[in-house]
């Protein structure tokens, strides 16, 4: 039978919910009084004709394949190579780091491509296996990164390699809540706990970005757990012990006057000319930035398009806004805004439309999935990745209140992570058929029944 | 009596939802249920029920899950869902309907008003 079923991560899962049938067939038989040999005989007779078992099952479960996202994931990818080249570091001059340039972005492509496809063909439900073994190295492994790093490359800031692995924060949270199904009050006491060395590493590097990510996504997710009575302490007191977490955090910034600041921080960002040599310094000069944006500007040529992209010190110097020296790196963070300024605003928001479109796309599909654990995933991966293109857009658009990189378009090795965290998802889409989750209880030691389904 | 193969595997999707209408079961329950409700008569193996469960669930019509019972055994129950209960309602409807038309032919049509 086994040979019928194409799909071979399809056949053990397949094959166990058969084997459990025919062991309480087998069971009832020796209850009747016949003999073990007999009785476990008869159990597979009554199974049916096993080329027709398999041949029934295979036609059910097939791959779901996701071409046409993973088609999608890696055209944005090639679109953010496109962008990184075009708007790259001239500090040295127009036509300088050309190649340098080049050869990375593609180089993260490369590796980003393989990180999407080993992910997509990865079975989730390993990685569910091994959530808290996940988590917790989502914490050491960075930290002892950062503790060989300075030796290796002296000239990075300490908390670097935290900086880019943040994003799989939220992911690293979702499993390790997933690992305290049906708890009671001790799993949603510990699930909750593990949410603050997360948060501290996001503290400490410091990123309020991540961290709000990490406080939304994590309380998303926590809060559509409860919803569902995963930890077996009732839907309705597992919703309010839920939300009493943010209560109390809000209370406690509110009391340590961090709400306050935080507050200033939101009034300045929606109105920078409060404070334009200040904090509102960024906003001031992205609406300088903004001023004159046409919807899209012409160019002779794809070619010249992209060479544009290059001329940032030359508009600064027409613009004679900084006297053509950039007060940050441009090339990052604020690449999209530099997409608008020399391309127009139409093509920039086209690229935030797609990626938005992607990830609430990923979202919608995700939260239809059977697999519980695989929604969960999906729920952290999306919301990492939306809530990242959506401050990257307020940002670029002068709503100065947190850093966020667009999602692969900015960044060389964020761009790797992001498609590994797209992957992840697309591979809870493909093998939802045959993803099981383990049963609350463990199981005890018994006799396993002897039947070899190898037979014709 | 051995019912023919044809008249029971067009409705077996019925009867499955039927069975889960009043409660989860796992696989070797439903097979057990349905032949005491039956008299016997459907005697479903198990090389059918799976195929038919496992497409039921690709639908959305039934959603499974896995629990350890008492004795340390593993099942995966079945439960129908909502867009399942519509279903069967849809599904009871139309055999029911199916059954009386095919019980007027049987019976030699209806009666011509004042015959």
């Amino acid at each position: 039978m086994q040979e019928q079923i194409r799909w071979k991560r399809a056949r053990p899962v397949l094959i166990q919910e058969l084997e459990r049938h025919l062991e309480d067939q087998r069971d009832d038989l020796l209850k009747e009084g016949k003999p073990a040999e007999e009785a476990e005989r008869l159990a597979v007779e009554d199974m049916g004709d096993p080329v027709t078992i398999g041949t029934e099952l295979d036609r059910v479960h097939r791959p779901r394949p996701q071409w046409g996202l993973l088609g999608m994931t890696i055209a944005l990818a090639v679109i953010g190579v496109v962008l990184r080249v075009a708007f790259r570091d001239v500090s040295e001059g127009p036509n300088t780091g050309l190649n340098a340039a080049l050869e990375k972005a593609l180089v993260s492509l490369g590796l980003g491509t393989a990180a999407l496809l080993g992910m997509y063909f990865l079975d989730v439900s390993r990685l569910v296996r091994h959530a808290r073994t996940v988590y917790i190295g989502s914490l050491i492994v960075p930290a002892l990164l950062n503790t060989i790093h300075p030796y290796l490359y002296p000239h990075l800031y300490p908390s670097y390699l935290f900086t880019l692995t943040v994003v799989l924060y939220p992911l690293a949270y979702a499993l390790w809540l997933y690992s305290f199904r049906g708890k009671g009050w001790k799993g949603v006491l510990l699930t909750i706990l593990g949410g603050v060395p997360l948060a501290a590493v996001c503290c400490l590097i410091p990123s309020s970005s991540a961290l709000f990510i990490l406080l939304f996504s994590g309380l998303a997710v926590t809060l559509y757990a409860a919803g569902r009575d995963f930890f077996g302490v009732g839907r309705k007191k597992g919703l309010a012990a839920v939300l009493a977490v943010p209560a109390v955090l809000l209370a406690w910034l509110l009391s340590q006057g961090y709400l306050h600041s935080f507050l200033g921080r939101l009034k300045i960002a929606l109105s920078h000319e409060l404070d334009p040599q200040n904090k509102g310094f960024m906003g001031w000069m992205l609406h300088m930035f903004w001023k004159d944006v046409p919807p899209l500007r012409h160019h002779e040529s794809f070619g010249a398009a992209i060479q544009a992209g290059v001329r940032v010190r030359v508009y600064t110097d027409n613009t004679n806004i900084f006297g053509g020296k950039l007060p940050f790196d441009y090339s990052s963070d604020l690449l999209p805004v530099s997409v608008a300024v020399h391309w127009g605003w139409v093509p920039l928001l086209v690229l935030l439309a797609a990626l938005e479109g992607l990830f609430l796309w990923l979202l919608i599909k995700g939260l239809r999935q059977s697999y519980l654990p695989g929604r969960f995933v999906v729920l952290a991966v999306t919301l990492t990745l939306g809530l990242q293109t959506l401050f990257s857009a307020a940002l670029n658009f002068g709503f100065v209140l947190f850093s966020a990189s667009l999602p692969l378009v900015v960044g060389n090795f964020q761009t790797v992570l992001d498609m590994a965290l797209i992957g992840l998802a697309l591979s809870v889409f493909r093998g939802d058929s045959i993803a099981r989750e383990e049963p609350e209880k463990p199981l005890r030691p018994r006799r396993r029944l002897r039947i070899k389904f190898e037979y014709q | 009596m051995e019912l023919e193969k044809s008249l029971v595997s067009g409705s077996m999707s019925l009867l499955v939802l039927k069975l889960l209408e009043d409660g989860d079961l796992y696989g070797y329950q439903m097979i057990a249920e349905l032949r005491r409700r039956s008299e016997d008569a459907f005697r479903l193996k198990a090389g059918t029920l799976y195929p038919l469960l496992h497409s039921l669930e690709e639908k959305g019509l039934v959603a499974a899950y896995e629990q350890t019972a008492e004795s340390g055994k593993t099942r995966r129950y079945y439960h129908l869902t909502k867009q399942g209960r519509d279903a069967l309602r849809e599904k009871e409807t139309s055999w029911n309907a199916y059954a009386r038309a095919v019980g007027r032919v049987l019976k030699g049509g209806a009666c011509p008003a004042g015959a």
